[in-house]
């Protein structure tokens, strides 16, 4: 009763507008005050902040992201792009089809989905416009493609994830690898069928030379190979992944520096706004985790595996109920916000139903990145609108119509066949 | 902006450090042995540092979900308030991690390796909790201005 | 009737839940007819290292920790982890409260609470990966790279030459099978419960006991004060020195278990001989000089504490 009534504040007070850490702090500290008193809530709230802040597995959350920011700053986003299109660009939709490659490439150096997004849109858009590609498809194929970001590793949902459940971060990242290329190929198809039903809305470019594709690819092996170490290297035990984000993030900085493209003053732009960034994300998981404290003093989480258990669902039954949930959640929530506030709550009722806590991680991420292009609230979308401003929003929703679909028959596969997920983890441990 | 660029320096150092330590590890079979340690120690005062600096730029993340309903006098009210929390979230928690810096002086917590006491470090995240609440303060402060100036 | 929360941050089912704090929390129940209940969490309000902070401050009335987690903090207690001490649980744990009471209580390190309990692990042996030679002699040992936890197994390893390597718990399999770390020291026990079937390819013990880590089982200082006094008698009267019993009897059993466990999968169980240990009792002499320092800074005489700490853990493990 205490938790449900807790949930009811929280929501009011986010919807009135407090930022998410203090809104879930605020609301968290006084759950457990009403339970135990101020003193040991504030002690809470300060152990907490503690220990979230100097915990080591979460330091690569603050290197991935420095990771990307530098690999945008060198200029590689970009080239990836020019490599995609010389690749992809002159069949019809090509230039979308480049799109989604290169948000795949992105994903693969940078944590998240909104950086993905935000990146991509600013060096995509403008070009498919030029060639009268129609808003609605080359938008929804930047917002789409962003989704890839926090499912292609390193993944700064899965970190976190893996941390509140103590699941293996390095399992999650090589489990995210087949359902992103999944993902990639879906989405393409995606673009295929729009462009085959209206043609006009992605006219195909222009080919290029032999030459010049090769000379265009040949300036992204650096970010492949970035990839390749750190992912690599976690896949092969060469390094844990918070010594794969550590050496992810020095490659990348060597590579600005080859590329002279990072000046002592761009340099300290980039670190600023790392720290900037994890400073946001650490607080949101502070409050998160208070909150979360709150919940289980109230015994939330087990009052819900009984209630759940008396339904009699059976497995399959429980996880399309929970998917569904998150659907329909993932329309109003940001993703960081449902993982932070439903895992602590779900993750030991599905370990008790016998599910793989790497299994249910991945799908978890597939199933929040698409909440990221659902209406009403759809972060990638904001994104979109704020980086081109004359793009009216309801363009944008149509576009990813198409997307979403093929998001859904992702998630119907992955429930299919669970060895999509759980194959290249399990080959790791042997 | 002393703060950040603390930060900033300690985000550096944590990638350098990490690097040093993995490939000591592997080319000369000698680790750093205090990069574990270390991580954890950077890690808390590098986001402590960043913090006046995001509550300054009113950086925090939002649901942001009815902005459009707050408008014209109710709108300030709104961000006074929403100021208000952030100043009064940032000031309560330095004051209570004031008492855990404390004790980790007093009992004499320390780092395995280099015995690097950890309470300094926490009264560090006192230091910048306190300056993110200051900020809190000054963002009020400029919300109210601004409505006056209209 | 009274309910005390107890902090549960142990994975479900951990040998340290089930096999000690879950039967002490019945022998509460029991040992006050019902009116002090103790009740765990459905999940931890803090991490390993804050145990000790739930309880000063009341987050949690009733706490169970690692006092090798929070380096610096705590000394005394680590007469029990020191090398060459005991072998057995019940050994160490026994004494270890013994002592306490003889020696260290009144240098009053645990402020802000009411302790209830401490305990030791039994001895951590050399564990080495399937595909890395076992470590025979101590030149087999040197080089090597370990994965450490927390306390003095931090300086028992590089004593010997090995390499720490640190990283959390949840991680110690996929480092092991993909040999980032040579192996790892660990009790017996640490193989089911991390479940290292595979990776293990030997595990060398030595006689005398190579390390341990210690245990404490605390609460908050006002919500023990507010008891009635027989209640706090009969909580204590299960505590303490029945605790130390009951904890090291318990993990004794399951270190018998998980050397069988062992043994079934092929880990090849190597004692170090005569020339290992004199060498190793030599290079870790110092580990029991500093501790002898360190307790006098505190008022206690190590020499004296450490002697009938040795005498006590005999007395135990001899009659075995
Ligand atoms: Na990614
Ligand atoms: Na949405």
């Amino acid at each position: 009763m205490n938790a449900i009534a807790g949930f009811g504040a929280l929501f009011a007070v986010l919807f009135f507008g407090v930022p998410l850490a203090f809104g879930l702090g605020l609301i968290g500290f006084t759950g457990f005050a009403l339970m135990t008193g101020v003193l040991p809530a504030g002690a809470m709230s300060a152990q907490i902040a503690w220990d979230t802040l100097s915990s080591y597995s979460l330091s690569v959350l603050p290197l991935f992201v420095l990771m990307g920011n530098l690999v945008n700053h060198s200029g590689l986003s970009r080239d990836l792009y020019a490599a995609s299109n010389a690749v992809v660009g002159h069949y019809r939709g090509g230039l979308a089809m480049a799109t989604i490659v290169a948000c795949g490439g992105f994903s693969a150096v940078s944590g998240s989905s909104l950086a993905t997004a935000a990146t991509m849109s600013q060096i995509a858009l403008p070009s498919m416009r030029q060639y009268g590609y129609s808003d609605r498809l080359s938008s929804g194929a930047v917002a789409a493609g962003g989704t890839l970001g926090i499912l292609i590793p390193p993944s700064v949902i899965m970190v976190i994830y893996g941390s509140m459940t103590e699941t293996s971060i390095g399992k999650l990242f090589v489990a995210g690898i087949l359902p992103g290329v999944l993902g990639i190929l879906l989405y393409l198809g995606a673009v295929m069928i729009v462009t085959w039903r209206d043609p006009a809305a992605g006219p195909a470019g222009p080919r290029l030379s032999l030459r010049e594709r090769w000379r265009a690819v040949a300036d992204v092996w650096l970010v492949l190979g970035l990839f390749a170490v750190i992912i690599g290297g976690i896949y092969l035990g060469v390094f844990t992944p918070t010594e794969a984000a550590g050496i992810g993030a020095t490659g990348a900085f060597l590579i600005a520096l080859a590329k002279r493209t990072l000046t002592p003053r761009a340099l300290a732009q980039v670190l600023f706004e790392t720290v900037r960034t994890s400073a946001m994300l650490m607080a949101v998981l502070v409050g998160a985790l208070i909150f979360s404290n709150f919940i289980n003093i109230a015994g939330l989480p087990s009052q819900v595996v009984g209630f759940i258990r008396e339904l009699g669902l059976g497995p399959t039954g429980v996880m399309l109920m929970l998917i569904l949930f998150y659907l329909v959640l993932g329309c109003v929530f940001d993703s960081l916000a449902m993982i932070l506030l439903t895992v602590p709550i779900f993750f030991p009722l599905v370990v008790s139903l016998g599910y793989d806590p790497v299994w249910f991680g991945i799908l978890l991420v597939v199933t929040v990145e698409i909440s990221l292009i659902t209406p009403p609230i759809g972060m990638n979308i904001f994104i979109i609108r704020t980086i081109i401003t004359d793009l009216p929003v309801g363009t944008i929703y149509r576009g990813v119509i198409p997307f979403i679909i093929a998001d859904v028959l992702r998630l119907a596969l992955i429930l299919a066949f669970p060895a999509l997920i759980l194959f290249l983890p399990g080959q790791m441990s042997n | 902006m002393v703060f950040l660029s603390a930060a900033a320096l300690l985000l550096f150092l944590m990638m350098v450090m990490t690097f040093v330590d993995v490939t000591g590890r592997y080319l000369l079979n000698q680790p750093l042995g205090f990069a574990f340690e270390m991580t954890q120690i950077m890690m808390a005062a590098m986001v402590f540092c960043a913090l006046p600096s995001v509550t300054l730029r009113d950086e925090h993340v939002t649901a942001g979900l009815f902005d459009t309903l707050f408008r014209g006098r109710l709108r300030v009210a709104r961000d006074a308030l929403i100021a208000g929390v952030v100043a009064f979230g940032c000031g309560f928690l330095a004051w209570r991690l004031s008492f855990l810096a404390e004790r980790f002086m007093t009992f004499g917590d320390r780092t395995s390796a280099l015995r690097f006491p950890v309470g300094i470090v926490a009264w560090l995240g006192v230091a910048c909790l306190g300056a993110a609440a200051v900020a809190g303060v000054v963002l009020l402060l400029g919300v109210v201005r601004e409505r006056n100036a209209r | 009737e009274t309910v005390l929360r107890l902090n549960n941050w142990l994975p479900p089912g951990h040998r340290q839940m089930t096999g000690v704090i879950e039967p002490w929390m019945e022998q509460v129940a029991e040992a006050t007819e019902g009116r002090v209940r103790i009740m765990p969490t459905d999940a931890s309000l803090g991490a390993p290292p804050r145990q000790y902070d739930l309880a000063v401050d009341g987050i949690a009335d009733v706490t169970v920790g690692v006092l090798g987690y929070t380096p610096g903090r705590f000394t005394l207690a680590g007469v029990a982890e020191l090398p060459f001490v005991g072998e057995t649980a019940t050994g160490l744990s026994t004494a270890l409260w013994k002592v306490h009471e003889e020696f260290f209580q009144e240098a009053d390190e645990y402020k802000g609470v009411q302790l209830l309990g401490l305990y030791a692990n039994a001895t951590g042996h050399i564990m080495t990966g399937a595909n890395v030679t076992p470590v025979r002699q101590i030149a087999d040992y040197g080089g090597k790279k370990f994965r450490v936890g927390g306390g003095i197994v931090q300086e028992v390893n590089p004593a010997l030459g090995g390499v720490n390597v640190a990283v959390p718990a949840n991680e110690v399999y996929e480092i092991l099978s993909q040999g980032i770390a040579d192996g790892t020291l660990l009790p017996y026990e640490a193989y089911p419960s991390f479940n290292l079937t595979g990776v293990i390819g030997a595990s060398t013990t030595v006689p005398g006991g190579l390390y341990s880590s210690t245990w404490f089982v605390v609460m908050n200082k006002a919500r023990f004060d507010a008891l009635p006094p027989e209640d706090q008698q009969a909580i204590m009267s299960v505590s303490g020195a029945a605790l130390a019993r009951l904890a090291g009897e318990a993990q004794d059993a399951a270190e018998t278990e998980a050397r069988a466990i062992m043994e079934a999968d092929g880990v090849e169980m190597i004692v170090a001989d005569e020339a290992f240990v004199s060498e190793a009792r030599e290079r870790l002499a110092a580990l029991e000089a500093q501790w002898v320092d360190a307790a006098g800074r505190l008022g206690v005489d190590g020499a004296a504490a450490l002697e009938m700490m040795r005498q006590e853990v005999a007395a135990v493990e001899g009659a075995r």
